[in-house]
């Protein structure tokens, strides 16, 4: 299989069929990554877009450290939280609009769509630093990758981590238990 | 081993962040333990796979393609744009500009080469064509 840097490397030598190869790689992890983080699909449109228009302008020496997938990871990161701070301004502006809960399913039974619908809120409930841990390990990227995308050190990562894993636990745990 | 002792470790073992010798304990008990499989399976599903596939909108997916497609598509347009958006290095600027200087200067000379001869009148005369030997007809 090609490599996302030699991939690359075609899409700006003028081959759409790179572009393509790329794109479809990267469209459901990242798109999915930054819709779950912003919770706005209209928004998530544009960030995606120009993290990987962004993506395409480095050169091979800017994401040679931790490859294009940290790389493009790294600059969706940075435009979720550009936008973030812009619609919490605009919030703040328009005194605060009402989060859409997911409803409950009442009185369901103990099934894998039932712990998948908790540990959904419970991620929603997350703090923020700790939600963006768990979204981009669950797009598959690995410990270290994170930690580059976050700026952070290995160690904080994993103390995180555990944080999450506490937090995620207790919520999870009606339906884990034996 | 108890499930209740494994459970606590299910999480960690999901997302990968289970230390060397909890993660060994959880992998041998989910071998005889089908609950905590199914639990674990269920875990694992959703965090590599969390909720509904999402993708762009086809207008969006299709704007993004046109957007590379301008800035790096091998079209005559798009490669025509590039040439000129991109910035000349100095010393190509500097050596287009000499190059011009330096045929501007030889322009009258080879001017000079392709004027036709005067006569001591300092009429021109026009060798183009031959002239007629006898103008007299009648």
């Amino acid at each position: 299989m090609e490599s996302d840097e030699a991939l690359v490397e075609r899409v700006r030598g003028g081959d759409m069929r790179a572009f393509e190869a790329l794109y479809e790689r990267y469209e459901v992890r990242v798109f999915g990554f930054v819709v779950r983080m912003l919770k706005n699909r209209h928004d998530a449109e544009e960030v995606f877009h120009e993290a990987i228009l962004k993506s395409l302008r480095a050169d091979r020496a800017t994401f040679a450290a931790g490859g294009y997938r940290a790389f493009l990871y790294t600059i969706a990161r940075n435009l979720v939280l550009n936008r973030e701070r812009s619609s919490a301004r605009a919030e703040r502006l328009l005194g605060g609009l009402p989060e859409a809960e997911r409803p409950a399913t009442p009185g369901a039974a103990l099934e894998a769509k039932e712990l998948a619908l908790a540990l959904d809120r419970a991620v929603a409930r997350l703090p923020p630093s700790l939600q963006e841990v768990y979204e981009l390990r669950s797009s598959g990227l690995s410990y270290e990758e994170i930690a580059g995308v976050l700026a952070i050190p290995l160690g904080t990562l994993k103390s995180r981590m555990n944080q999450l894993v506490k937090i995620l636990r207790e919520e999870v745990k009606p339906w884990t238990a034996p | 081993m108890d499930c209740t002792l494994i459970e606590p470790s299910l999480l960690a073992f999901a997302l990968g962040s289970a230390e060397a010798d909890e993660a060994a304990r959880v992998e041998q008990h989910l071998v005889d333990c089908k609950a905590c499989l199914v639990a674990f399976l269920a875990l694992k599903r959703h965090i590599e796979r969390p909720g509904p596939i999402e993708r762009p909108s086809p207008a969006a997916r299709a704007r993004l393609f046109a957007e590379v497609e301008r800035r790096y598509g091998r079209s005559a347009g798009a490669t025509l744009r590039r040439a000129f958006a991109r910035p000349i290095p100095l010393y190509q600027g500097v050596a287009a500009a000499c190059l011009a200087v330096l045929v501007a200067s030889l322009l009258p000379e080879i001017g000079a080469s392709i004027d036709p001869p005067r006569v001591s009148s300092g009429e021109r005369v026009d060798t183009s064509r031959e002239r007629p030997q006898n103008l007299d007809l009648f």
